[in-house]
């Protein structure tokens, strides 16, 4: 690898022209004879459909059908959920296919959510569309309403699914129950904590959209859809949904403005733009808004959760043990179940080495948007838990929490070392990270400032986020055990021009993250070319080899290597040619900056360019060799991933008005060697910036009918620039022995530990005004009315 | 958003006619609250009567009392870069206030005679300033209202068009304070005061005017007794049913902040005092 590429910090190639508006998203294409589609959703949380009056929408102008659930049945199957935990039984009902159900397209006689749809409107004009669906007159019968898990499960409680007694979808756990109870009970220290990890809406600049096509002829379906896999949900909407044959569906993935997780699951648009379209003749259009978006794409977090922590009085964690109500929503989303438990559960020892450890977790179903991926999903809720009752731990043995901390964390000697819920972390120096953290905060100057804050009348907090995170999902066996419908690794293929340019294509989907960047970064850098040579195509299943997507940090980890693999079986067989050509063994021959040299012999060398061209006449290869340069590899990592790091917050409350100000904030990460410091860093700022959201400000809030009550930007408070602190910001690097390139994911991680650091020092500011605990968002009256509370 | 007339007048005569002529018709000046309420489909309007063109409207004049007149067209974030509004009455409350409407798309379409009626920060700043408005409406009729009378519910009736903003000259000084909510940006609680110091520095006269709940801005004695009160001699003042709660915040929660934001206005207004 030639270095001035990989880890250059090249500009991004795409982002300019989206942020512009000049790039072609999916709500703006316009097909010829293209119609448009627009929901009608429910306005309950919780009623029976008593009846659907359409006639009025039919007689509106421009309106070419209004379809309802009845209309579907026998023609679209219901959608599939593909995660349920492994080793649990999903009480709902299945697919009729056999693999776990998810719900069906349109509501079917009860609608469960704020925002289900209810039916379809196909018009000449979107404007038409939305007037018409205003007329549609749906019946309901409003029922009780259930939005948290501790009303879903107790006795007598409104059920959402006849299939599912007690609103219970899954109970998961991990762990030794029985060791972890009994460290406990003998443990010389035992603090425990309840905190609830509030739901949050995911909110990309681009809300989701889809156009369906279909070529009578030829009896073919394009999907045009922001969805971050193309290929899987190829094959998820074809076979499970459709019912067509895998070879009539192309999927297509145009630019995607954010995603955060989102745009992973299968929606009810997908496969009824499809439908449409084959039954109309005519493509169709849906493009969501903000406001429906707000009420129909998986929300985040919601978890309401306990813990048990025991310990030595000098600082040993002993055990851990968590139990979980996750708020799945109404229905399973495509991979919720799965992000709700194991992600969550498996993550709660941290970056520490404790021996005894047990975690289960109850995913309830209640009327509420149904619950999938955001930006870190599990491992946050996991990193908060475990963070907060430590700082409990450590204040309760009246020791420094980093020490605490650094006493704790799995020793750079014991990797590959097993967790004992089921995570392998694989390499690190966890405790170094936490200490670059501190050294960058100036740690051990803190408490000058907390006396300096006291005299200006404001309470300082200093709180710390340690974290690993599981990423680059991953083995497909493991995540078969995991209980995962699908492989899990990544495909590449590189073409190699007969000018020497270069074509990679990828299995995974750009959601913003610059691939188009960085996958060329590998690819030079391992051709030993030039970047500007490299063209990557990605999204479109027609196009790209097979692939399954961006999710779990899993693109530049996973899809990264396959690339790595594919421009090294590139070179190998420039190189036998090349020897070929020279006259020489194979061995004789060496490959730097674009040239096949001989040493020691003057002249005889070959360029890149020379053996594309070659290879691409095919005259003369070395007896057997296939002419041109065009290599597909699939990578399936051996193990998942690890990065981690420390966060370091510093708060300022006003005591007065419960004013909440972060006055520093540092974050050190380690995610192995970086590709493109640049990308990797707006990465960590854009990450720390989400999690910021979640501590100071964002919730969905739900009615007791399960209305939503933040259900557009003036009402669900999201952070804004000036809402943002300066970072300080280090890396260290501890390579990956689970790929060729030892990357690790960045995607998400560093949202990781943004609302455990910021809880941290929130509770350490108020810990003085006599407040142990305080959930989350730290609004002022929050603040206010807590110190208040402790004052008496 | 449903289709809907529009027209946009050329002469103030002609807004107003058009006003009378239809039932219902509703004035615009930047549309900042107007357009929102009608996408959210809060109001249907059948003719929006656009002021954007009428060039009478707009500007600020210093009249020869030393008063200010405010066209009620005037933008949001002319009335933050105006010399005139920055610069006097009250050490600039206005300004202030003004500034404190988010966010910069908004205070270059919104307009002054908007921000009375909508009852945020802009009218807190007018009422403690004693600022009155000048309404016309068709048929060459003509009234004048105070900003805290127009507010507690003296119009603007339906074909009547708030004309200028009308500030008295005055000596008092002033300042704003808020906190914000943090989704759409607007004042969990707003503070204007309008105060004069006497000689050694202890309140004289003081006018408060608050915003932020449901209710429009207005004016609460009980806080400005407390801060004409001289210091440590009082009790908190009590605002039993003056904040409302709602969603985003308690009523408890505005109140203490009306007393905390209060004393912080009177203490920078004391600070801007070249006495």
């Amino acid at each position: 690898m030639t270095t001035e590429t990989f880890g250059a910090g090249l500009k991004d190639r795409d982002v300019p022209a989206m942020l512009r508006g000049d790039t072609t998203f999916t709500s703006d294409l316009r097909l010829p004879g293209m119609l448009h589609m627009e929901f009608v959703r429910s306005e309950h949380g919780h009623a029976r459909i008593d009846g659907i009056d359409t006639a009025e929408a039919r007689e509106m102008p421009g309106v070419v059908t209004v379809v309802t659930g009845e209309d579907l049945a026998g023609k679209l199957m219901p959608m599939p959920c593909i995660w349920i935990p492994g080793g649990v039984e999903s009480h709902f009902p299945p697919h009729p296919y056999g693999v776990p159900g998810a719900g069906p397209v349109l509501a079917e006689g009860v609608v469960r959510f704020i925002g289900e749809p209810v039916a379809a409107v196909v018009a000449e004009t979107a404007e038409q569309a939305r007037a018409a669906a205003r007329k549609v007159a749906v019946a309901y019968t409003p029922l009780a309403a259930v939005t948290t898990p501790r009303q879903a499960l107790a006795e007598g409680a409104p059920q959402l699914h006849d299939a599912v007694p007690g609103n219970l979808n899954a109970l998961w756990t991990c762990g030794d129950a029985e060791r972890t109870d009994a460290a406990i009970a003998e443990a010389e220290v035992v603090v425990e904590l309840d905190l609830y990890n509030q739901r949050t809406i995911n909110n990309p600049m681009e809300p989701r959209a889809a156009v369906g096509d279909y070529d009578p002829v030829k009896d073919e379906y394009t999907l045009y859809a922001t969805t971050q896999s193309p290929h899987n949900h190829r094959f998820l909407l074809s076979a499970l949904v459709l019912g067509i044959p895998f070879n009539k569906l192309r999927v297509i993935a145009p630019p995607i403005g954010g995603s955060f997780g989102t745009k992973g699951y299968l929606y009810p648009d997908m496969p009824l733009v499809l439908f449409l379209a084959r039954t109309l003749g005519r493509p169709v259009r849906w493009a969501d808004t903000r406001e429906g978006l707000m009420r129909s794409t998986v929300q985040g977090r919601d978890h309401l959760q306990h813990v048990t922590l025991a310990g030595t009085r000098d600082g040993r964690i002993t055990a851990l043990r968590c139990t979980s109500y996750a708020n799945l929503g109404a229905y399973p989303s495509t991979i919720g179940p799965g992000v709700a438990t194991a992600l969550m559960g498996r993550s709660v020892t941290g970056p520490y080495a404790i021996p005894n450890a047990f975690c289960e977790v109850h995913a309830v179903f209640t009327n509420t948007v149904p619950l999938g991926a955001q930006r870190g999903s599990g491992r946050a809720e996991a990193t908060t838990i475990t963070e907060r009752v430590l700082d409990l731990y450590a204040k309760e043995i009246g020791a420094d929490p980093a020490e605490v901390r650094l006493r704790n964390m799995v020793p750079p000697d014991r990797f590959p070392y097993e967790n004992g819920l089921g995570w392998t972390y694989d390499s690190g120096d966890y405790a170094a990270a936490l200490r670059r953290a501190l050294e960058l905060a100036d740690y051990s100057k803190l408490e000058v400032l907390r006396r300096e804050a006291r005299e200006r009348g404001k309470l300082l907090g200093v709180g710390i986020g340690s974290f690993v995170a599981i990423c680059g999902v991953g083995p497909s066996t493991r995540m078969q055990a995991e209980g995962m419908l699908g492989g899990t690794w990544e495909s590449a293929n590189i073409r190699v021009h007969p000018n020497g340019e270069v074509a990679a294509t990828i299995g995974s989907t750009s959601t913003g993250q610059s691939h188009t960047t960085t996958f060329a970064q590998i690819v030079a850098s391992e051709l030993g070319i030039d970047p500007s040579a490299v063209t990557i195509f990605q999204a479109d299943t027609q196009k790209a080899p097979y692939g399954q997507g961006t999710y779990g940090s899993r693109s530049y980890s996973v899809g990264g290597p396959a690339l790595a693999l594919a421009a090294r079986q590139v070179i190998a067989k420039m190189r036998t040619a090349a020897a070929h050509f020279l006259g020489v063994p194979e061995d004789q021959v060496e490959y730097a900056d674009g040239t096949f040299s001989v040493p020691g012999r003057e002249g005889a060398s070959k360029t890149f360019q020379d053996m594309a061209m070659a290879l691409w006449y095919g005259w003369s290869l070395p007896p057997g060799m296939e002419p041109t340069l065009d290599v597909t590899t699939f990578f399936d990592p051996p193990d998942f991933n690890y990065p981690y790091g420390s966060h370091l917050a510093v708060v300022e409350i006003d005591e007065t008005t419960g004013e909440l100000e972060i006055v520093r904030y540092v974050a050190v990460h380690d995610v192995g060697p970086i590709g493109n410091p640049l990308v990797v860093n707006g990465q960590f700022e854009g990450s720390i910036a989400h999690g910021l959201g979640q501590a100071l400000m964002e919730r969905a809030r739900y009615d007791e009918t399960g209305a939503l009550l933040t259900a557009d930007l003036t009402t669900y408070a999201m952070p804004r620039a000036h809402d943002i602190p300066r970072f300080v910001m280090d890396t260290t690097e501890t390579p990956s022995p689970h790929n060729p390139l030892g990357v690790k994911g960045a995607g998400e991680i560093a949202t990781v530990p943004v609302t455990a650091a910021v809880a941290n020092a929130v509770c350490d500011a108020l810990r003085e005004a006599g407040v142990r605990h305080l959930d989350m968002p730290y609004t002022p009256e929050k603040i206010w009315r807590a110190i208040r509370e402790a004052k008496g | 958003m449903e289709l809907l007339d529009y027209t946009a007048p050329a002469t103030l005569d002609d807004a107003l006619e058009a006003l009378r002529a239809t039932p219902g018709a509703r004035p615009m000046g930047g549309g900042h609250r107007l357009i929102l309420d009608m996408k959210r489909r809060a109001r249907r309007i059948p003719l929006l009567v656009d002021l954007g063109r009428l060039d009478e409207l707009r500007g600020v004049r210093r009249g020869p009392d030393g008063g200010l007149e405010i066209g009620s067209t005037t933008t949001i974030a002319d009335l933050v870069a105006d010399p005139l509004v920055r610069g006097s009455h009250a050490g600039g409350l206005l300004a202030d206030a003004a500034a404190a409407m988010p966010d910069a798309q908004v205070r270059n379409r919104a307009t002054v005679g908007g921000a009375v009626v909508a009852g945020a920060d802009v009218a807190a700043a007018l009422i403690a300033l004693e600022a009155g408005l000048h309404l016309r409406s068709g048929g060459a009729r003509s009234r004048r209202v105070s900003v805290e009378r127009l507010l507690a519910g003296e119009g603007p009736a339906g074909d009547e068009v708030i004309v200028a903003v009308e500030i008295p000259a005055t000596t008092a000084q002033g300042a704003y304070e808020r906190l914000a909510e943090p989704a759409a940006l607007s004042s969990l609680c707003g503070v204007a005061v309008g105060v004069t110091f006497r000689p050694g520095g202890a309140v004289g006269a003081c006018r408060v005017a608050v915003c932020g709940g449901p209710g429009p801005a207005r004016r609460v004695p009980a806080l400005e007794d407390a801060a004409a009160a001289a210091p440590g001699n009082g009790a908190e003042p009590r605002l039993d049913g003056v904040f409302e709660s709602d969603d985003v915040a308690s009523g408890e929660y505005r109140a203490h902040l009306a007393r905390v934001l209060t004393r912080r206005a009177v203490a920078r207004a004391r600070d801007r005092d070249p006495a």
